[in-house]
């Protein structure tokens, strides 16, 4: 990487604080001594502070879930003053709300594109300690959604009535909702039916 | 339970789930999932709705990023046309190898690679560089040196100046003794006070793109480094910056 100048993977990751503590160090080492990918990673930054947001909810939700996001920030600061310690709370609170890589419901099963009897077919997932109920979809493989519901558990077997075909490839994901309107996603997650 | 049906990837494709280096895991959002199934399916008319829905998704922050290097309406739009091309061929060997191993989001991948495509196309439109800050301009505006030396008044400016060979002597001395202090700080610092005085982004940039909790923190970092090169400057023997 001294010589090399950096990827648009290692950028990206420099820029979005992702990479492993050996490879940021590399990246800053070469940063230091290279004019132009520091002209880069600057302009790519900026770009990335300015980009548009995309427009995940209706804006009445939104204004609704700021507001909501406002007076829970006010309660939490309120009750971390009380125990004379505020700048531990706000610093969570505000760390937790600008960090989109660690807001992430992890799925634990089915993963990794197995295959499965259809009757042993039961999605786990960790818990978010921030939500109050999960949303459960699955998806067949070309995205049309053919099954979801909110539950309240961090587990689900699929009733009966849900009909996924055998030798058939299925996503799934969860979305944990949050108290304040907000959202944390998982990512999809493949599955096969099997024959 | 192993992975066993027609769902094996036609053309090594990688598989879903990653982990980036060094234990980092990050997901691509699920419009590239879908994509990246959509190839392995080896379906024309699914890879093209997948195709669709990732173009729909990520469209207007493509044109925000052809915006930041051209100017007119038709040069945006042909620079976002070749953004999608480029992305799209080789049977998206780009996003595929993102999808392999990502290391950051895919927004911000998108905002890089878009940018060099962008670049790409500049210079293959009109047969040079991008026009930006050249070297030259920026030495000019280069404050360091400024900084870490005493605060000189106007009034007390040396009344002999240095002329010629002198003069020049003098600011390589400059120079090479502020060169020699720098590396004695760490690379992360010195990285810092690249991008402060060299680059002039903005305090509040800095703490984002380094790490730090606020514009404040860079400021005191930025202080107790100048001070630490002006005893640094000082233990050489500089003590002024006026040549």
């Amino acid at each position: 990487m001294e010589q090399n100048h950096l990827s648009a993977a290692e950028m990206a990751g420099f820029i979005d604080h992702t990479l492993g503590d050996e490879v940021r160090a590399r990246a800053a080492e070469h940063l230091a001594t290279c004019e132009r990918c520091r002209d880069e990673v600057a302009a790519c930054a900026r770009l990335a502070a300015s980009a548009p947001v995309k427009r995940s909810m209706p804006v009445v939700w939104r204004a609704v879930a700021g507001m909501a996001a406002v007076v829970m920030v006010a309660v939490a600061l309120r009750s971390t003053w009380n125990r004379g310690s505020p700048l531990v709370g706000e610093r969570n609170v505000a760390a937790e709300r600008s960090s989109p890589m660690t807001s992430r419901v992890r799925l634990v099963f089915p993963t990794d594109s197995v295959s499965i009897a259809r009757s042993d077919l039961h999605f786990v997932w960790r818990r978010d300690v921030r939500a109050t109920g999960y949303s459960l979809t699955v998806d067949d493989s070309s995205g049309t959604q053919i099954w979801t519901r909110e539950v309240s558990d961090t587990s689900f077997t699929l009733p009966d009535s849900a009909r996924l075909a055998p030798s058939k490839t299925y996503l799934w994901h969860v979305d944990a909702l949050h108290v304040d309107g907000s959202t944390a996603q998982s990512g999809p997650s493949a599955f096969r039916i099997a024959p | 339970m192993t992975f066993d049906g027609h769902f094996e990837p036609r053309h090594a494709y990688p598989p879903l789930p990653r982990v980036a280096d060094e234990g980092t895991v990050t997901e691509p959002p699920r419009s590239l999932d879908r994509f990246i199934i959509a190839l392995a399916a080896d379906d024309p008319s699914q890879l093209e709705a997948a195709w669709r829905g990732f173009v729909a998704e990520h469209t207007r922050l493509l044109l925000h990023v052809a915006r930041s290097v051209f100017k007119t309406h038709d040069e945006v739009m042909d620079a976002y046309a070749y953004i999608l091309e480029e992305l799209r061929a080789n049977d998206c060997r780009r996003l595929r190898e993102f999808a392999t191993d990502p290391r950051s989001r895919l927004s911000t991948w998108l905002v890089v690679v878009g940018r060099r495509l962008c670049l790409d196309f500049y210079r293959r439109r009109y047969g040079r560089d991008h026009g930006g800050t050249s070297r030259d301009q920026r030495a000019m505006r280069r404050r360091l040196q400024d900084l870490i030396v005493e605060d000189v008044e106007v009034h007390e400016l040396p009344a002999t100046r240095m002329v010629g060979a002198d003069l020049l002597m003098r600011q390589m001395e400059l120079r090479n003794a502020l060169d020699r202090a720098l590396e004695e700080v760490g690379v992360s610092d010195r990285l810092l006070l690249r991008l402060r005085f060299d680059d002039e982004l903005s305090a509040q940039e800095i703490a984002r793109l380094l790490g730090f909790s606020s514009a404040f923190h860079v400021y005191r970092r930025v202080n107790a480094l100048l001070a630490r090169l002006r005893r640094s400057l000082e233990a050489q023997g500089i003590e002024s910056a006026v040549p």
